[in-house]
């Protein structure tokens, strides 16, 4: 581990999307649960920041919270989500207007769900869906629209025979391929992905990923992806960022996160899967379940399932500090206790 | 020689789908054998569709195969229990399925989830504590309804069930994929568990090789309803033989990869197309195919240790 300590930085870099502080409940009948809490998190222009978590640990609300998808019960109660404008402070989303915001959502920000099912209109066939998406957001031709629409399929990997299918008559791989290609009509300059390979097989996982980095690398948006499987994380991510329990605990690049993990949850992440060509060591998970964000536990969420807890983390909760090269919050790394 | 624990020759399931001219058939499970010995874990491993958990469906006996044999220590199981299974072949043969949330009755305490095998199967119903405390659960959880459980509390509580009339194999069906990941470790070390103190032998379905050479024992490759090669988990990973196989292996995500030049699969993709029924079944997206794949099913090649391999290729000793 690296020495340096530098005071605590919640401050964002500077970029392309700025979420600084922000809380979002859901108010339930058992109460308030804070999914997540006060999360500070940036994104720089063409970067590929991988999200990971396990369920319910709230990086899909955090995700969905930036173009303000979420619905009922959940509620944005706090903090900032600027995007930036090239010059500036950008704006924040949260106070747009809908009329304002329904500007930025696809031309800026896009999202690809999990499932494409979901996402594409069953009784549509796929050229109108793309043709829709371009038509709605921007004043072209609706010959122009389906041109564009099918040099859009092309860039999927998709050939143009398949514009005239209907979503049904898609495997999963290449409903996914429709998806990320409506996503990507507008030329957003940030994509959404949240857990956008989970529902598909390997095989098909493997070449989604290879594209989304293709397809990255030649149009230079910037991809905040979701996962719960880290081992794909560390390898399309530039950098990664740990959420436990509705706060990210740590944050650093993808090599850092594999090589020199310094948070005790991303040690237990990253000791629960096995490696394809791993030694043979045995697997130890993590003991306990996550808190119960209605009530959850004083001083470090962690804790309770934490190995290397002590008194101080039971009583106090630790802050993001940056040590080294990561941000980590953790009071095995904070500054030492403050004594009054 | 004293015969397997299971096993399991030429086992087939053809589903029709439509009727009438239209009518097709579809072949879920195409002559497929294998073996498990008592206290060993075989894993079937392939995609969706490929027809790995129709061959679970049909060991644990919730399906009727087309074709084939299954013996369980040498004894003809399907001819001689034709309707359903015998209470001795349940006795022996447990499941446990992919879905903790839906396997276990809601309405129903863990104790009684318990105890109810105990009672069908003629075993003490007080044996629940030492179920629990077997499977790494507090005894006091006996109390508690499924919903006020964890995926992998739940998940234990299925396996603790199929251990209550103490099975010679359990038959679990992508056990670990609906859990957290946190969590997935503890349930496989507690399978492992059980098979070294128990003898309890497995058989493991999952879509991830990386589990399965975890687990150890054999690996078999499913493809399109065809077991396509079979070799120990530690050959079958650091020297696969079917092109099929290396291309799964490749798409695994693995960390130490090395990234941005990471070449994609060799091998198109997308849907398996429809193999000619006399060939090959991975023929339309194989790298190294000829003439040969297409028309004529390959036989099992013996690579020696127990690797085998259904593929032309490998046969003739072309590798591409």
């Amino acid at each position: 581990m690296a020495e340096p300590l530098t005071a605590g930085t919640t401050a964002p870099p500077t970029g392309l999307l700025s979420i600084e502080n922000l809380t979002v409940d859901f108010h339930t009948p058992r109460g308030t649960a804070r999914a997540v809490d006060g999360v500070s998190l940036g994104l720089f222009p063409g970067e590929i920041l991988g999200l990971a978590g396990e369920s319910g640990c709230g990086k899909s609300t955090l995700a969905m919270a930036v173009p303000r998808l979420l619905r009922d019960p959940a509620v944005i109660t706090g903090g900032r989500v600027r995007l930036g404008d090239g010059d500036g402070d950008g704006v924040d989303l949260l106070g747009l207007s809908d009329e304002e915001l329904r500007r930025v959502r696809w031309r800026d920000i896009a999202v690809v769900f999990q499932n494409a099912m979901n996402a594409l209109n069953p009784v549509l066939r796929v050229e109108a869906q793309l043709v829709d998406v371009i038509r709605t957001h921007e004043r072209t031709g609706r010959r122009e629209a389906r041109e564009r629409a099918a040099r859009l399929c092309g860039l999927v990997g998709i050939g143009a025979d398949r514009l005239r299918a209907y979503p049904h008559e898609l495997s999963g791989g290449m409903r996914q391929r429709i998806a990320i290609a409506i996503a990507l009509a507008l030329r957003p300059r940030l994509l959404i992905m949240d857990e956008p390979t989970t529902a598909l097989d390997v095989v098909v996982q493997r070449e989604i990923i290879a594209e989304v980095r293709r397809l990255q690398e030649r149009l230079g948006f910037a991809v905040l992806f979701i996962t719960h499987d880290i081992s794909l994380l560390v390898e399309i991510s530039d950098r990664i960022a740990i959420m436990y329990a509705g706060e990210v605990v740590e944050l650093a690049d993808a090599r850092t996160i594999l090589d020199d993990p310094a948070h005790p949850y991303t040690r237990g992440l990253l000791a629960s899967f096995p490696t394809l060509h791993g030694d043979d060591t045995r697997l130890t998970g993590i003991p306990g379940a996550p808190p119960d964000l209605v009530d959850p536990p004083p001083g470090c969420r962690f804790a309770p399932r934490c190995p290397s807890a002590h008194d101080r983390c039971r009583a106090e909760r630790p802050v993001r500090v940056t040590v080294g090269d990561r941000d980590v919050a953790c009071h095995l790394y904070g500054p030492a206790e403050v004594t009054p | 020689m004293t015969s397997p624990l299971l096993q399991v020759e030429g086992l087939t399931r053809h589903f029709t789908i439509g009727r009438g001219r239209r009518a097709r058939v579809l072949r879920a499970v195409h002559d497929v054998s294998f073996e498990v010995g008592a206290g060993e874990i075989v894993a079937l491993v392939g995609e969706s569709g490929s027809g790995k958990s129709t061959t679970a469906r049909l060991v644990a006996r919730l399906d009727r195969p087309t074709g084939g044999t299954i013996r369980l220590d040498g004894a003809d199981g399907l001819t001689g229990e034709p309707r359903r299974a015998s209470p001795a072949y349940r006795r022996a043969v447990q499941m446990v399925f992919q879905d903790p949330f839906g396997s276990l009755n809601p309405v129903h305490t863990v104790g009684h989830h318990l105890r109810r095998p105990l009672i069908l199967h003629g075993h003490d119903p007080g044996d629940v504590a030492d179920l629990l405390t077997t499977v790494g659960l507090d005894p006091s959880l006996a109390r508690r309804h499924p919903h006020e459980l964890s995926g992998g509390q739940r998940q234990r509580v299925a396996i603790a069930r199929a251990l209550a009339v103490r099975p010679r194999l359990i038959v679990a069906d992508e056990p670990v994929s609906m859990l957290d990941v946190s969590v997935r470790a503890g349930v496989l070390n507690l399978m492992e568990r059980l098979r070294a103190t128990r003898g309890t032998a497995y058989l493991y379905i999952t879509h991830d090789l990386a589990s399965a050479r975890y687990l150890g024992g054999r690996i078999l490759v499913m493809y399109a309803g065809h077991a396509v090669e079979g070799a120990d988990a530690a050959t079958l990973v650091e020297r696969p033989a079917h092109p099929y196989t290396r291309l799964l292996l490749s798409a695994v995500p693995d960390p130490r990869r090395e990234r941005r030049g990471a070449a994609p699969p060799a091998a198109p993709a997308g849907a398996a197309a429809a193999p000619a029924p006399a060939g090959c079944p991975f023929t339309a997206r194989c790298p190294l195919a000829a003439a040969r794949c297409a028309a004529e099913r390959p036989a099992r090649t013996d690579l020696g240790g127990g690797h085998w391999a259904r593929c032309h290729a490998t046969e003739e000793g072309r590798t591409g």
